[in-house]
């Protein structure tokens, strides 16, 4: 006659309740079976081997979610700083009274072109500044998306009594724009930024004197 | 529906208007009609437009401040739209609405400042029949 | 759902008002409000310019995009030629041509369904971006 198991019926559901929650995801059980393990009885086995797996899977399902955690973490880190590129890559400098110098670094998107937009429109608004130069030597790229993209933030900072003039425009650039056939009529344009200051100034009506016969 | 007008005061040889209230259609219309109307009837050489308090300019209301402007000019007046807000200035250019060769002028001080320097530029009856292109603004991208 | 009814012209502003507060209860920036509420001015006033009346229902997006999507209803003549329709420049009323294609381009989506004689439904939506 083999060996008596004690209390069957509750160890057996207890048995499929901590399979149960394992296959929803639930590790969590306590693994001591009883205070007094009981060799004998065939069935403290099977509950110790089923109670171990389910307690190493716990620890391996932990585990991964730590992983999963950190990578999610990084990528937010990542996320973070493409944002901060973006924003560090867009400033907007007050380089004179009453005018304001957009350096544009990279490459111009639609996402981007309206942000920066927005940004520029609501500095000029809030400090009531009457020229600004958009910089663009640092955009490798000006294809017609792009000089559409300048000539709407030009229309835009018109509409608001402001004056803009767009420098740094590159031979290769000035090439493109033409065999593009993009019009910037209306839209004044520099070669350089020294040039843009110059403008700006005269615009304002300011004269710069070099003093003669100091010593 | 009762039109309700919008106030428009003469400061020396200017008019000056200052929308205080959402604009509908007929209320537009209603302006450009009373602009013009004031211009002929007080030879006011310029009128400063304040609509700083719009919240949005729509096609129409575009389209009737830009003819209004042309009008004016007939009439040997200048107009300038002041104090747009960068909001509808953005929402404008991306609507693909031109105000043609209307001036624009950040505060009422520079807008004024706009006025008389034209007015001593044009002389004194001379009319302005400069065609400024517009700047077109394609979507593409 | 939030319903307005254009059958006057002042009706476009109630229109517009009423998606403005929503916008901005779901946290639209004041640039997006005015792209949103502009585009309404458009769509509601091709309602009262062809179809004489029809209705404006507001709503919020939760899934995929969270934002605001608004209906244009009305029984109208109908729309013959969409795709010309939303060509740039093109207007069948004293309109400048700009407002089909001009609210498109303030908005994220937009879907319109049309037959000659029975009327336009236009859907128009603004999605809040992270």
């Amino acid at each position: 006659m083999s060996k008596r198991v004690k209390d069957l019926d509750s160890r057996l559901e207890r048995l499929e309740g901590a399979l149960t929650l394992a296959n929803t995801g639930t590790f969590d059980i306590d693994v001591e079976v009883s205070d007094e393990l009981d060799f004998d009885d065939p069935l403290t086995a099977v509950e110790t081997g089923v109670y171990v797996l389910i307690n190493d899977m716990g620890e391996q399902v932990m585990e991964s979610r730590k992983r999963s955690q950190e990578l999610q973490d990084k990528l937010n880190l990542i996320e973070k700083q493409r944002q901060a590129i973006e924003e560090l890559s867009t400033p907007i400098i007050k380089i004179w009274d009453q005018v304001l110098v957009l350096p544009l670094i990279g490459t111009l998107d639609t996402r981007r072109s309206q942000k920066l937009t927005e940004a520029l429109l609501t500095d000029i608004s809030a400090t009531q500044t009457k020229v600004t130069i958009i910089d663009i030597t640092g955009v490798p790229n000006v294809d017609s998306a792009v000089a559409n993209h300048l000539l709407k933030t030009v229309a835009a900072v018109q509409l608001l009594g402001a004056s803009c003039v767009i420098t740094g425009i590159r031979p290769e650039v000035a090439q493109t724009i033409v065999h593009l056939g993009v019009d910037l009529g209306g839209v004044e344009t520099l070669s350089n930024l020294a040039e843009g200051l110059q403008w700006a100034l005269n615009r304002l009506k300011y004269r710069i004197l070099k003093e003669e016969g100091v010593q | 529906m009762i039109t309700q007008s919008i106030p428009i005061l003469k400061l020396k040889e200017f008019l000056l208007v200052s929308i205080q209230t959402d604009l509908h259609d007929r209320m537009a219309e209603q302006l450009q009609y009373d602009i013009l109307q004031h211009i002929s009837k007080t030879g006011a050489k310029g009128v400063l437009i304040d609509i700083s308090a719009l919240e949005m300019v729509d096609s129409f209301i575009g389209r009737t401040l830009a003819d209004t402007a042309r009008m004016a000019s007939t009439l040997d007046a200048e107009i300038v739209i002041v104090g747009m807000q960068p909001a509808v200035a953005i929402t404008l250019v991306e609507l693909g609405l031109s105000l043609g060769d209307v001036k624009t002028a950040m505060n009422l001080d520079e807008g004024y400042t706009l006025l008389v320097e034209q007015l001593s530029k044009n002389g004194s009856n001379q009319i302005e029949s400069e065609e400024k292109e517009e700047v077109s603004i394609d979507d593409s991208g | 759902m939030i319903v307005v009814r254009i059958k006057d012209v002042g009706d476009i502003i109630k229109a517009r008002s009423a998606v403005k507060d929503v916008a901005e209860k779901l946290g639209f920036g004041i640039v997006d409000r005015t792209r949103i509420s502009t585009a309404v001015s458009e769509l509601a006033r091709n309602i009262y310019l062809f179809a004489k009346e029809g209705d404006v229902q507001i709503e919020e997006l939760s899934n995929p995009h969270k934002g605001i999507r608004i209906t244009f209803i009305d029984h109208g003549p109908g729309i013959e030629d969409i795709d010309l329709a939303l060509k740039d420049g093109w207007s069948s009323s004293n309109g400048m041509g700009k407002g089909l294609p001009g609210a498109r381009r303030l908005v994220d989506l937009m879907e319109i369904e049309s037959q000659p004689g029975k009327g336009t439904t236009v859907i128009i939506e603004k999605w809040l971006k992270g």
